[in-house]
């Protein structure tokens, strides 16, 4: 499709649902996979979350204070093992009810129930053991320990008692798709675009009527369809396009606090990669300058670049960072194939054989990424391919990611992904060989012994050292390729004001946001 | 006088038939400042070749523009802009003093707010010079109390001691020396280098007794009246008053409560600053203080008060409207530097930016000031974020995560001075309590997946 037609098939769709000034439109990085807050897996599923439930507790995005929406007053009880809420009264869910002491509970049952196979629940489940009604606004939720900060740790989303028949929540409800939450907006979730509509409620009095979340696509087009004003905002920018909205008056670039690396996880599981030598040959003959520069458009010695090279699982800012483990920034061809023939592989014909059998990777990128980083897939196969190795590639959608890489049961030997991460900045469900987002089950018993020693750890310094081993052994065993952090920014049209984007939710101060005009 | 100077926004409307056409437009009209008082200030005077000329081709001027301080430095360093290199001085000064701020914050809210049974008693110290810093000077003298006598922070323990029990502000540049150690004679155009060597390890009182490497906060105050001694000593004699309203923009501790006046201000304080004219350098110094009273006073004077005067409403400063109002000038001067250069050129719309971001910079002095401090916030992150556009000042950034180290937030200004520390090696003493005020919040924190 050309760009013309591309950005009048944009307009289209987004005219078609224009109605109001106080409705707004926006890119989203992907149509979220979930709204129910139990099945969050993607930014955009937070995102969104974040504009359907109140989190009980919640950090303001300016001051940063601890602040909630629906809890009136607390205590800590039991010695410093519970925490009593008293919730507000003439909250209202979507559906009319009026949120009680019931929906606290519920949500906690509903964490701590087995049958609710949710990773963000089975966090809870380490430390909270239950909930208990002690009146119709006051709710005690029990902790299996002191916790010297409860409310920091209580920032989950309510769930409706009134919309479940049971506390064991499958993500396949239709409550996935069309939530009942007490937050600020209704949200439905279509095929193309989610609708959000205002919700006025005693603690929430959003300005805007409708919030409209589109699929962005090809981000030139997003960026057209910006500035023409026929969508408001785009959330997650690509930076080749940020020079150009930089430039527009029309238009104000936001800085979005999330902390995001990108990577290549490698099947250590899978013929010859099961060999470290071998991953760490693939470490060297990417050449992450050149990657970075035709995918990012970041040119090596660019000042203040959004995008970093990594050498482990965090970005450079973070004090789990260990300085001491070198980036890669340019492919050393020579040493690849030094790895390589010690690991047993033959060069034959120019491309490389494992007994006897030619190489071929069969390559993934999770299909969205490639807004971001356009042909970042075909750079990192034309670099495999210049090397000596046969690749197929495809590009993988949200869902097969979801159901088949995520769940161990790809046949990918290479998928291009990205994390992303908030104040907490733990990888041990990435790594360890029973972590619940280990995509190829990589298996090492240095690494589970580091994970242990950081959970383990009194201190914050035994918490960091450990991490730092951790760095350095993840560079040498590279289940992952690390190739950069890429900071993030939205645009968002001048006439959207208070528009206050929250650290890693986005939408956290949404009720002050409006449309001029 | 005021005028209405009216900007017509070309807002697509909804309809149109194909991309980039647009069908109608929206109006707006800014209110904006007197046409007299905006001719004063430096990007409309820059937009004249001749007194543009005077900072064009000088490196030094190049690394003012492009917000580079250590560049401007040596670059000065010649002595062929005494002014220029005062300047630059002044901005490490102010920029180290921010970042003794930052550092202060977060010791404080790491090792003492979160502070635990594990922590080694000798952080009392830095916990103590931490709040010296933040002008508490009770909690401080309370903790340098209890720091040993005959371990590695006693000596210096007790020099802060006395220096407090002699007045309550910030020593000065030879009692910083004598605690964290001498920077050399301050010779303008210079920098002192910079040791990551720690000032002391101390050890966790735990099974393991880790060594926790210790940076004494106290070294970056030295060195930013070190820079204040360099600014100070490079600035002609008749620059005095004009330095310390300067430096009082970005000063610690309580800050002179004094009435200003105005000044002559040579364009060397100007060019590329915040301070769009001589008189904005005396209402941003008494705006800190007096606030909203600044600003009634300042407005037939001063642009940026005049500026911010509409967006006090009922008393208050209205975030959205100082926003407004930096839009508005921002325009307002685009059109002006088009007239007095006879054209538009590529240089007026960067020149102009500054002014937008200048205005939310006097919005949020005037609204700290006012007890707003959550609306100071706002417009301190849009500030921020207005920078992407005009380049990041380092000592405003600075300022910023000191801000949110008190806030408790560590991931913005562990992103800042990551950003900096190349040009700023220094900042690296920020570093350990930031990275503990990160881990002990993330580890009260609540739970959180990596999230693709």
């Amino acid at each position: 499709m050309s760009l013309k037609h591309a950005i009048r098939a944009a307009t289209g769709l987004a005219l078609a649902f224009v109605g109001t000034g106080a409705t707004l439109a926006y890119f989203e990085e992907s149509i979220p996979m979930s709204l129910n807050p139990l099945y969050a897996k993607t930014m955009a599923d937070h995102r969104a979350q974040e504009l359907v439930f109140d989190r009980l507790w919640f950090n303001d995005a300016i001051t940063n204070e601890l602040r909630s929406r629906v809890v009136q007053k607390y205590q800590v009880a039991e010695a410093g093992r519970a925490v009593e809420i008293t919730v507000k009264s003439g909250i209202r869910w979507h559906n009319g009810q009026a949120l009680s002491a019931k929906d606290v509970c519920f949500t906690v049952d509903a964490m701590l129930d087995p049958g609710t196979p949710s990773t963000v629940a089975a966090h809870y489940r380490e430390f909270i053991t239950g909930c208990e009604e002690k009146g119709p606004q006051v709710a005690l939720v029990r902790f299996n320990r002191v916790l010297p900060k409860p409310r920091e740790r209580l920032g989950f989303p309510i769930l409706p008692a009134s919309e479940f028949n049971s506390t064991a929540i499958s993500p396949d409800l239709q409550f996935s798709a069309r939530p009942i939450g007490t937050g600020p907006f209704n949200g439905k979730r279509g095929l193309r675009m989610v609708t959000f509509d205002a919700f006025a409620n005693t603690h929430h009095m959003p300005k805007i009527v409708q919030m409209q979340l589109q699929e962005g696509g090809d981000p030139l087009v997003q960026t057209k369809t910006l500035i023409n004003n026929n969508v408001q905002g785009i959330v997650v920018v690509p930076p080749p396009q940020r020079p150009d909205l930089s430039a527009s008056d029309d238009v104000s670039m936001k800085a979005y606090d999330l902390r995001s690396w990108w990577y290549v996880s490698v099947n250590s599981n899978k013929g010859a990669l099961s060999d470290k030598r071998v991953r760490q040959a693939l470490n060297l003959v990417l050449n992450r300058n050149e990657l970075r520069q035709y995918s990012i458009g970041v040119k090596p010695g660019d000042k203040n670049s959004p995008c970093e090279f990594i050498s482990g699982p965090f970005i450079p800012a973070s004090p789990y960072y260990n300085v001491e483990v070198p980036v890669q920034p340019n492919a050393n061809l020579s040493r690849a194939e030094g790895l390589l023939k010690q690991a047993g592989l033959e060069k034959l014909g120019g491309r490389w054989h494992k007994d006897g059998q030619a190489i071929t990777l069969r390559v993934g990128m999770l299909a969205n990424l490639n807004h971001e980083a356009p042909d970042l897939l075909s750079q990192v196969a034309n670099q495999l391919g210049a090397a000596g190795f046969d690749r197929l590639t495809s590009k993988i959608s949200a869902d097969e990611w979801d159901d088949s890489v995520m769940a161990g049961q790809s046949d990918f030997d290479l998928v291009i992904g990205k994390w992303s991460f908030g104040l907490v900045e733990e990888v041990n469900e990435l790594f360890h060989s029973k972590g619940r987002q280990n995509m190829f089950r990589f298996a090492s018993s240095e690494v589970d012994q580091l994970l242990a020693e950081y959970e383990d750890a009194v201190t914050d310094t035994e918490q960091r050292d450990a991490y730092h081993k951790l760095h350095k052994v993840l560079n040498d065993q590279l289940p992952y390729l690390f190739l950069w952090k890429l900071d993030t920014k939205s645009a968002w049209r001048t006439e959207v004001r208070g528009n206050i984007v929250a650290p890693y939710y986005y939408f956290t101060e949404i009720d002050a946001w409006s449309v001029e005009g | 006088m005021r005028l209405r100077f009216t900007i017509v926004l070309a807002a697509l409307a909804i309809g149109c038939g194909s991309e980039g056409e647009p069908s109608t437009a929206t109006e707006k009209v800014y209110a904006a400042v007197d046409g007299a008082l905006v001719s004063k200030t430096w990007p409309a005077r820059m937009a004249d070749d001749s007194v543009r000329s005077r900072f064009e081709g000088g490196e030094g001027w190049r690394a003012i523009f492009e917000s580079d301080l250590q560049a401007a430095i040596s670059a000065f360093s010649s002595g062929t802009d005494a002014r220029g290199l005062a300047r630059a001085h002044q901005g490490l000064a102010d920029l180290y003093r921010q970042a003794a701020l930052l550092s202060a914050h977060a010791t404080v809210e790491a090792y003492g707010v979160d502070g635990l049974e594990t922590d080694p008693t000798d952080l009392a110290y830095v916990i103590g010079v931490g709040h010296a810093i933040r002008g508490e000077r009770d909690s401080a003298l309370e903790r340098l109390a209890a720091v040993d006598a005959d371990g590695p922070f006693g000596a210096r323990a007790k020099a802060w001691k006395a220096a407090l029990s002699r007045e309550s502000k910030i020593p000065d540049l030879k009692t910083l020396a004598a605690i964290s150690g001498d920077l050399g004679e301050v010779t303008p155009g210079t920098d002192p280098a910079f040791s990551p060597e720690p000032d002391a390890s101390l050890i966790e009182r735990t099974e393991q007794a880790k060594a926790m490497a210790v940076m004494d906060p106290t070294r970056l105050l030295t060195r930013s009246a070190w820079h204040a001694a360099a600014a100070s000593m490079s600035a002609p004699p008749t620059d005095s008053g004009v330095l310390a309203q300067v430096a009082a923009r970005y000063a610690v501790g309580n800050p002179d409560p004094n009435t200003h006046v105005e000044l002559p201000v040579d364009d060397a304080w100007l060019f590329c600053s915040n301070d769009l004219m001589a008189a904005d350098v005396g209402f941003i110094a008494e705006a800190s203080v007096k606030g909203i009273d600044a600003v009634t006073a300042w407005a037939d004077k001063s642009v940026l008060a005049a500026a911010v005067k509409p967006a006090i409403i009922d008393g208050k400063v209205v975030p959205d409207e100082v926003l407004d109002a930096g839009f508005a000038l921002q325009k307002q001067l685009q059109a002006m530097m088009a007239d007095i250069g006879g054209g538009e050129q590529a240089f007026h719309r960067p020149f102009a930016l500054r002014s937008r971001v200048a205005v939310l910079l006097a919005g949020m002095v005037v609204a700290d000031a006012n007890d707003q401090y959550r609306d100071a916030g706002i417009l301190r992150l849009n500030a921020l974020e207005r920078m992407e556009q005009t380049g990041l000042d380092p000592v405003f950034a600075l300022s910023v995560a000191a801000w949110d180290a008190g806030n408790r937030n560590p991931l913005r200004p562990e992103e800042l001075t990551h950003q900096l520390k190349t040009s700023y090696p220094a900042l690296f003493a920020t570093r350990a309590p930031l990275e503990a005020l990160h881990l002990r919040r993330s580890r009260n924190a609540g739970p959180s997946n990596p999230v693709h």
